[in-house]
């Protein structure tokens, strides 16, 4: 349930904006000059918020894509990250939003139509060479698409750019959208998975495995290309057993031969995101393990990082071609 | 611990009374009204004066784990009721421009209003909002002890453009008195979130405890206080833990020794407890 809706005054009148009050009738509606007043300051419980949120609806002024940071991509050489919102519906703890922002309000930024701009612009320069674009950076790319309209704004406009390519990722089952538009090659739904125990004890709010997996299918069905994203992998007693069924489970359903990509990586965060998650959650198991500072990245020890990619990669590609797999390595 | 500030006697009396708060004699630069872990403090009218009391009860209360804020108080308005309360969601110093906006977290049957706040009484009454002379020096002063989800305002209003302000004490209690249940309603939603940032903490004295064992650098405190606040939320009792501590503290004679040996001990304890998450 949304507490409030924040709106700045510049863009009170925006279509969008109307729109999405109209499904907060009776939610309290607060005008504000910039985002920035509500989101920003610095006396404020990202904890206490996370269990009811606020929406704020805003307008990004500049800087609407972005490169992304070095490492981040599915091995294109032109990685560009865009979000259309600041902070995800789901809570999950091993997720590096929760120390990112002072605030676990929700922000949407209505003028989709400067992003388009200047993604058709990014994507000029690059004369016809493959950009690639992320979306699923600083928020969940569908998961509040009932609100937002995210994709069925962003699959025509990147459908009409011949070298754009789109990564939409996700947890959600928000899939409805995307089936009213006709498939697109470029345009990537990735679907973020963690096994079942990690699941049960660290994403709150995410919607279960197996319906996750019917969602996929469903574009599968429909023609669309898909992706997997195994990141975090996350260490306990019985991960590996874990881990398989969970591969188990998927291509029980998913033809291997429909992915378009697949990418791995053990839980890591930056460091100050990690002190900022662990001030914040100082009962939360996770940050309690066995885990190490290396080059400004806080993870497990090296041996058992490469332990446990080892085992999840060899598990992996008993049911996926190999060019389709793109290890998330941070290490030097 | 929940502190109510408001600017007049009159305002804070129907607080006092249903809450069965005494008179403290311990202070005397304010008048402050307590009762186990509840505290009202009055302030005297205006920005300066609510500031003041804000940031002297908050010094008071400094090792406190985690202090919850309500404003109360009376306020002009253009239409709304005489009588009528309402939870503030925005609150603009009208004088330095400042906006300010109370977290709309606690789930309460107070409508929430706009709140302009000025350094003379406003009789221009302004149709979008209430009208009062403390709240935003209030807030912003608060917001330096505690964090914005844990501070509101709460103003019943007392004139509009039909009917001036009353100055009969009397009244202005009343107003307020018959937005009772409302009002401490809304207190015990904001209690039972405040009590929830105080449980993530570590008491003084219990913190206080833990340090009197060995000489700990203030990287070594983090690192400890990170330990504690883990083991304590997993069930391992304060004494518990004192005797691993105190065990692990025998096994070297050095001070910094015994530092890392503590330190050593609670963190594979720590690393024991979360292999399952």
């Amino acid at each position: 349930m949304v507490s409030c809706v924040y709106v700045e005054s510049s863009i009170k009148h925006h279509e969008r904006t109307l729109r999405i009050l109209a499904r907060f009738k009776n939610t309290p509606v607060v005008e504000i000059e910039h985002h920035g007043e509500v989101f920003n300051p610095s006396a404020q419980n990202f904890r206490l918020q996370k269990s009811n949120p606020a929406l704020i609806l805003a307008h990004k002024n500049n800087r609407h894509a972005l490169p992304t940071p070095e490492g981040y991509g599915l091995g294109g050489k032109h990685n560009y990250y865009f979000s259309h919102m600041l902070n995800c519906l789901y809570d999950c703890r091993y997720c590096f939003l929760q120390g990112m922002y002072n605030s676990a309000h929700q922000v949407i930024f209505v003028n989709y139509e400067d992003f388009d701009e200047d993604i058709t612009q990014i994507c000029a320069q690059h004369n016809s060479e493959p950009v690639w674009f992320f979306s699923g950076y600083d928020c969940d790319s569908l998961a509040y698409e009932p609100v937002t309209q995210f994709a069925d704004f962003f699959v025509p406009a990147f459908d009409k750019i011949d070298n754009a390519w789109l990564e939409l990722r996700t947890k959600s089952t928000q899939v409805r959208q995307l089936l009213k538009h006709e498939p697109c090659e470029r345009i990537v739904t990735a679907f973020s998975f963690t096994e079942q125990h990690s699941h049960d004890k660290l994403e709150h709010g995410v919607p279960s495995i197996e319906k996750r997996i019917d969602a996929m299918q469903l574009l599968v069905d429909a023609g669309w290309p898909i992706g997997l994203r195994f990141d975090p992998i996350v260490y306990h007693d019985n991960y590996q057993t874990s881990f398989s069924n969970l591969l188990e489970t998927i291509f029980a359903t998913i033809d291997a031969n429909r992915l378009h990509s697949v990418s791995l990586g053990a839980f890591r965060l930056p460091k100050n995101n990690f002190r900022q998650v662990n001030k914040l959650y100082p009962d939360e198991p996770l940050f309690a393990q066995n885990l190490a500072l290396n080059n400004g990245i806080v993870g497990y020890p090296l041996t058992q990082e490469k332990e446990m990619m080892r085992y999840c990669e060899q598990q992996l590609l008993q049911y996926i071609p190999a060019h389709c797999y793109h290890p998330c390595e941070w290490h030097d | 611990m929940l502190i109510w500030v408001a600017a007049l006697h009159c305002e804070a009396k129907p607080v006092i009374d249903f809450f069965r708060l005494k008179k403290s004699h311990d202070h005397h630069a304010f008048d402050i009204y307590q009762k186990d872990n509840m505290y009202c403090i009055v302030s005297g009218i205006g920005k300066l004066n609510s500031a003041t009391a804000t940031a002297w009860i908050a010094a008071l209360h400094r090792q406190s784990r985690s202090i919850a804020w309500i404003n109360i108080g009376t306020a002009g308005s253009e239409s709304y009721a005489v009588g009528s309360a309402w939870s503030i969601n925005k609150i603009t110093d009208i004088e330095s421009g400042h906006r300010y906006y109370p977290v709309p977290l606690v789930n309460s049957q107070l409508p929430t209003e706009h709140c302009q706040t000025h350094n003379q009484p406003d009789i221009q009454y302004h149709s979008q909002s209430l009208s009062d002379m403390e709240a935003s020096a209030f807030f912003g002063t608060a917001t330096r002890f505690s964090s914005a989800e844990l501070i509101h305002c709460i103003k019943v209003v007392s004139d509009n453009s039909d009917t001036p302000c009353s100055r009969n004490k009397s009244e202005v209690s009343q107003l307020i008195q018959q937005n009772i249940k409302a009002i401490s309603e809304f207190s015990q939603a904001l209690t039972l979130l405040n009590q929830q940032v105080a449980q993530m903490g570590i008491s003084e004295p219990v913190w206080q405890r833990f340090l009197a064992q060995a000489h700990f650098s203030q990287t070594q405190k983090t690192q400890l206080k990170s330990c504690l606040r883990f083991l304590l939320s997993q069930g391992d009792s304060i004494d518990s833990l004192m005797a691993s501590v105190a065990a692990a503290a025998c096994t070297n004679a050095s001070s910094n020794s015994n530092s890392q040996s503590i330190l050593s001990c609670l963190t594979q304890r720590r690393i024991d407890l979360s292999r399952n998450l």
